[in-house]
């Protein structure tokens, strides 16, 4: 599932080099980059090569934290993501991340203020990151309204994604297994069962029992 | 309860007829647009005063509707409206908006996409209208880098206030209360407790109980 609620590339990685994992990485922006109908000169990409920096961040690593500032916006090539806020001590999942998606903290790097959420490995993860400071070399060049108004269609994508998924607060325990059995099948094979559970509001014994009851009326 | 989950401003309009009312449209908005940090020109205002209309809609009256295309950009001056969207054949709230909002169907406004949403005014409201050809002229005149940062950051904002509302699915009937009356203060004397049983996602005898222990509980 991305947070931009439409697939972009199908493409995988197939490679080890450091190096391999950038340039696929710039690709896969460039893909999405087209998929909302701009167009990346090879200049701007270059710049863009120069602006990021690949890393590997290893399973169950907190990267972005709830309360503290975070001036960098990761894009993740590989692996998969959690995000989540707390609710005393409980951890309360408000996003999976797959491969594709930008992960950043708005108020943090939008706002100027304290992260509203966290976010976490769940496994071995590679990364472009973009630091903030960085950003003004593509807002201050000759590509500035084009980046701007690429930054505008990327918000209103994820807004209507944030309001597909808001809407299963209205659902029952059913109708929201249906809605992620539909448009988000691949997520059963990508996150724990547990995490999906708290991130649809759902208690993980409920979730099972859907899926196994959905598995025998298809057999 | 506006989208950015901010008061900028405490001014009232302190007039009757449409011209004081339209006057008063255009001081809110440049409110807004000082609060997310803009400066604004003696040039920029006659430009959105050419380009806005004033309007009165009644009570009761559809102002977008689902599935259809919105090319238009609310202001509420006056009034509340509510944002709903079918689900399983139910009217289903999931926005209620009091004045100093700007608001309209992301989808159709900035992706060009069918709207997602339907909007109704709950009472009388006033309303400045900007139309998609008016809002590409402010955009595209000399204050277009501001202009385009200006609707980025309102995005933001709402994308934000997505994601607090989203922390409705993870509640109980009790905490949703205390969530509405903490983060929404004077909900309940705007709009119809059916209308805030729908947002919330509780049966309105729930709403109406656990709100009259709550008070009982503040005294």
């Amino acid at each position: 599932m991305n947070l931009f609620y439409q697939p972009y590339s199908t493409e995988t990685f197939r490679g080890r080099a450091p190096n391999s994992y950038k340039a696929f990485g710039i690709r896969q922006l460039r893909l999405l980059y087209h998929s909302l109908g701009f167009i990346a000169k090879p200049e701007m990409v270059r710049i863009l090569s120069e602006m990021v920096t690949y890393e590997v961040i290893p399973k169950n690593t907190q990267f972005i934290t709830m309360g503290q500032h975070c001036d960098k916006a990761y894009f993740l090539l590989k692996g998969t993501v959690l995000e989540f806020t707390l609710k005393g001590d409980r951890r309360q999942i408000t996003n999976l991340m797959t491969p594709g998606n930008i992960i950043l903290s708005m108020n943090a790097c939008v706002s100027n203020s304290f992260s509203e959420i966290s976010s976490e490995t769940c496994e071995k993860c590679h990364f472009l990151v973009l630091h903030k400071k960085d950003t003004l070399i593509l807002t201050d060049s000759e590509y500035k309204d084009q980046i701007s108004q690429f930054c505008t269609t990327l918000i209103s994508r994820a807004l209507k994604n944030q309001s597909h998924l808001a809407n299963l607060v209205f659902l029952s325990n059913e109708e929201k297994f249906n809605l992620l059995n539909k448009y988000y099948n691949i997520i059963f094979d990508q996150f724990s069962l547990k995490n999906i559970a708290s991130f649809i509001g759902m208690r993980p014994e409920t979730l099972s029992r859907l899926r196994k009851s959905t598995s025998r009326k298809k057999i | 309860m506006n989208y950015y989950n901010i008061r900028y401003s405490d001014e009232t309009c302190g007039g009757k007829s449409d011209i004081v009312w339209r006057e008063f449209g255009i001081q809110q908005l440049a409110n807004l647009y000082k609060y997310f940090g803009f400066v604004i020109s003696d040039e920029l205002i006659p430009l959105i005063v050419n380009n806005v209309e004033y309007k009165v809609i009644p009570k009761n009256e559809n102002i977008i509707k689902e599935g259809e295309m919105c090319d238009l950009l609310f202001f509420l001056i006056s009034g509340t409206v509510k944002q709903h969207v079918l689900i399983q054949g139910n009217r289903q709230v999931v926005h209620l908006l009091d004045e100093g909002n700007l608001f309209s169907s992301v989808n159709s406004f900035f992706i060009n996409e069918p709207s997602e949403i339907s909007a109704t005014t709950c009472e009388k409201c006033r309303f400045l209208i900007i139309r998609k050809d008016n809002y590409q002229k402010i955009i595209n005149s000399v204050y277009k880098s501001d202009m385009e940062r200006f609707t980025r950051q309102v995005l933001v904002f709402m994308l934000q206030n997505q994601n607090k509302n989203k922390a409705l699915l993870y509640l109980n009937s009790k905490e949703k209360i205390i969530f509405l009356m903490n983060e929404f203060p004077g909900i309940f004397d705007k709009f119809k407790m059916k209308d805030i049983a729908s947002f919330a996602s509780i049966k309105i005898e729930t709403l109406s109980r656990a709100r009259k222990e709550y008070k009982n509980l503040a005294k």
